[in-house]
């Protein structure tokens, strides 16, 4: 409930709400940081810089889109995994992690294709069980590991193992087993 | 870049664009399920409905469901691995128990000092874990409080004073009901006391997975409770060879009681001492039934516009022979035989319990000596005798709706029949006198058996007499036969 009021808070602008905010869902910011980032120091600035966005980003928050908690959640992931692509690109050389990233050029040909691609995928998402859904978004969105996987769906590694492979054969059956990446 | 790496850059960049929907995103979390667990559990063992055995399957579910929730957790702080570990000995108890309960002995310790201690581990646990959400929150800057768990401290507390204190009647089953659901509302809401501060708990790795930990309970408890009814869901007998010429030098007495309508098998069975005593025998009184250990079949005969239905008996188990002999001076022996004509389906727990012909209700007779016996039966040519494992007078309290509570005290035998051999028999015999002519003399013999195969938590033959359950239910039958006549014409 304190989290909620907070919220509303920050919502309506008043500046002593982010600590409310920041009191109320560290705990999920830091949950989705840190099975991205390794870095102690890297998760710390990571949920600094989470925390100013959602003050400045605040009146891009549109309840009817999908839960704060969920809004907090995507601007998470991808400030992580921000923090991520730059640490890696420091460690490898840009030149190799360019292979990796996607294209920023993509043309208007690989656009359309990629659109259809991410089509498809909600679909062959849809059709997934409830079980198989929470395993692929912790596997592909939260990106946790497979021991914090196994830990947390009280299983061994082993068996985490084998349901993603079972997942990801499922999904490339409904993907017709091309991959434009 | 293989196959997988390039399938999982696709799906980690597309998932990107695509968030969890609320009902997906609600179970990533790393607490949700280990509490829902530990919830389940508490209601589970806590609010069992003691209906069929719909109590003990509740207990058999919700103290593992503890135990995983609790093993979940174990590293997150002190507290919780206390609860884990208190889990662990409440499995490991209820465990013992489940076994125990598929024995004789089951149901035979009243409330002991280790029932004692297992009432007070859940209060112990409850505690513990009041405390463990309270180190959550406390480490998660909010405030330490979490009032539903304290609160099923007290509702918990309750509920085992009531029990230690045995309290009964109508009353304390609505005081039972009002605290089941207040414990019910304090679990419902327990798990949304970490509903943000639960987001940094970190589940403990684990190598059996929660699936196979499932799989080995119920295997365990599926052999070992079965295997524990077949080793001691019986009573120890023992069981000798009959010796050879028992009856020598008795036979004179032997033949005249054949003479006067003593049936020849009942004859054979009787020990030397017991065939000694019936020397000068005056007359024998006897009544001979047949009865059936099974439910038979539904006749319907149809008169014109009425139907007529009853229930018709193809097979009759056990034969009881009633006999009166009377003898010099007024005295009588009574004796009630059996003799199983097939071969048992259930071979657990016997019981007969004698209704003697001198009892309180019926004046006229005395006892003159206490009730005897033994049992014998036959494999390949050979006679095996045995004793009753337990054969004298018990004093108990049967309830009825109808008739309220009625002490008893009647001569009961208690005994299983052997897994080999057949023609399964024995007897009950006592002395009494006449003390006044013109009362009816009337003994009754109840032989109860197991019917049903399902008898879990264990039930003895003698269990279903002394808690006067009805006739038939409860897996058990008991059947009743007697001998009544008017010894004396005036």
């Amino acid at each position: 409930m304190k989290g909620e009021e907070a919220v509303r808070r920050l919502l309506a602008g008043e500046p002593d709400a982010l600590d409310g905010v920041s009191a109320a869902y560290t705990p999920l910011l830091n949950y989705v940081i840190f099975a991205i980032l390794e870095d102690k120091q890297e998760r710390e600035e990571c949920l600094a810089d989470v925390l100013h966005q959602v003050w400045q980003a605040r009146e891009q928050f549109d309840p009817e889109k999908g839960s704060f908690t969920t809004w907090l959640t995507i601007l998470a992931r991808n400030a992580a995994l921000n923090r991520r692509r730059a640490q890696r690109r420091r460690e490898a050389g840009r030149a190799e992690w360019d292979e990796k990233l996607p294209h920023p050029g993509d043309g208007p040909e690989e656009q359309v294709l990629k659109a259809e691609e991410r089509e498809q995928l909600q679909q062959a998402i849809r059709k997934l069980s409830h079980q198989e859904q929470v395993l692929f978004y912790r596997k592909y969105y939260y990106l946790q590991s497979t021991r914090q996987m196994a830990a947390e769906l009280g299983t061994s590694q082993r068996a985490v193992e084998g349901k993603l492979y079972r997942l990801r054969k499922k999904l490339q059956k409904a993907l017709g087993g091309e991959y434009h990446g | 870049m293989g196959e997988t790496e390039k399938l999982d850059r696709l799906l980690t960049e597309e998932a990107g664009e695509l968030p969890p929907p609320p009902e997906v995103e609600e179970e990533i979390t790393p607490w949700k399920r280990a509490m829902r667990r530990i919830v389940w559990g508490i209601g589970l063992t806590t609010c069992t409905l003691n209906v069929w055995n719909i109590n003990t399957i509740m207990i058999m579910v919700g103290i593992v469901m503890l135990w995983l929730g609790f093993r979940a957790l174990r590293r997150e702080n002190r507290w919780f691995a206390i609860c884990w570990g208190i889990s662990l000995i409440q499995v490991v108890f209820r465990f013992a128990g489940f076994i125990l309960n598929a024995t004789i002995w089951g149901s035979e310790h009243p409330l002991s000092w280790l029932s004692y201690s297992v009432l007070l581990l859940p209060l112990i646990q409850y505690f513990c874990l009041w405390r463990a959400i309270i180190e959550v929150r406390r480490r998660a800057s909010q405030p330490p409080k979490a009032g539903a768990a304290g609160a099923l401290i007290w509702f918990y507390l309750v509920l085992a004073a009531l029990a230690l204190l045995n309290v009964q009647g109508l009353i304390i089953v609505g005081t039972i009901l009002v605290i089941y659901i207040l414990i019910l509302r304090s679990l419902s809401k327990l798990p949304h006391l970490l509903d943000e501060a639960g987001y940094q708990v970190q589940p403990a790795p684990v190598r059996v997975s929660d699936r196979n930990i499932w799989i080995i309970w119920f295997a365990a408890l599926l052999i070992c409770i079965p295997t524990a009814t077949l080793l001691f869901g019986r009573y120890p007998m023992e069981w000798l060879p009959r010796p050879e010429g028992e009856q020598a030098g008795l036979e004179e007495i032997r033949s005249h009681l054949v003479e006067l309508g003593v049936p020849e098998q009942v004859a054979d069975d009787l020990s030397a001492e017991d065939l000694s005593g019936l020397k000068g025998a005056l007359r024998v009184e006897m009544e001979v039934t047949e009865e059936p250990f099974n439910d038979g079949r539904e006749v319907r005969i149809t008169f014109g516009r009425y139907t007529q239905v009853h229930t018709e008996y193809d097979v009759k188990e056990l034969k009881a022979t009633n006999l009166a002999v009377e003898l010099p001076g007024k005295r009588w022996q009574i004796i009630h035989h059996f003799q199983w004509q097939v071969q048992p389906k259930y071979r657990t727990t016997e019981c007969i319990v004698l209704w003697p012909a001198a009892r309180t209700s019926i004046r006229g007779y005395q006892m003159e000596g206490t009730v005897t016996g033994r049992l014998l039966y036959d494999m390949d040519g050979t006679t095996y005798l045995g004793d009753y494992y337990r054969l004298n007078v018990e004093d108990y309290t049967t309830d009825s709706i109808f008739w309220g509570a009625t002490e008893n005290q009647w001569p009961m035998a208690l005994f299983s029949l052997p897994l080999d051999g057949e023609n399964y028999r024995g007897y009950l015999t006592y002395p009494m006198s006449t003390v006044d002519d013109g009362w009816i003399l009337d003994s009754w013999m109840n032989y109860t058996h197991q019917v049903e195969f399902w008898n879990y938590p264990l039930m003895t033959a003698e269990q279903h007499e002394k808690q006067g359950l009805w006739n038939g239910t409860g897996g058990f039958k008991t059947s009743q036969t007697a001998i009544q006549f008017y010894p004396y014409e005036n």
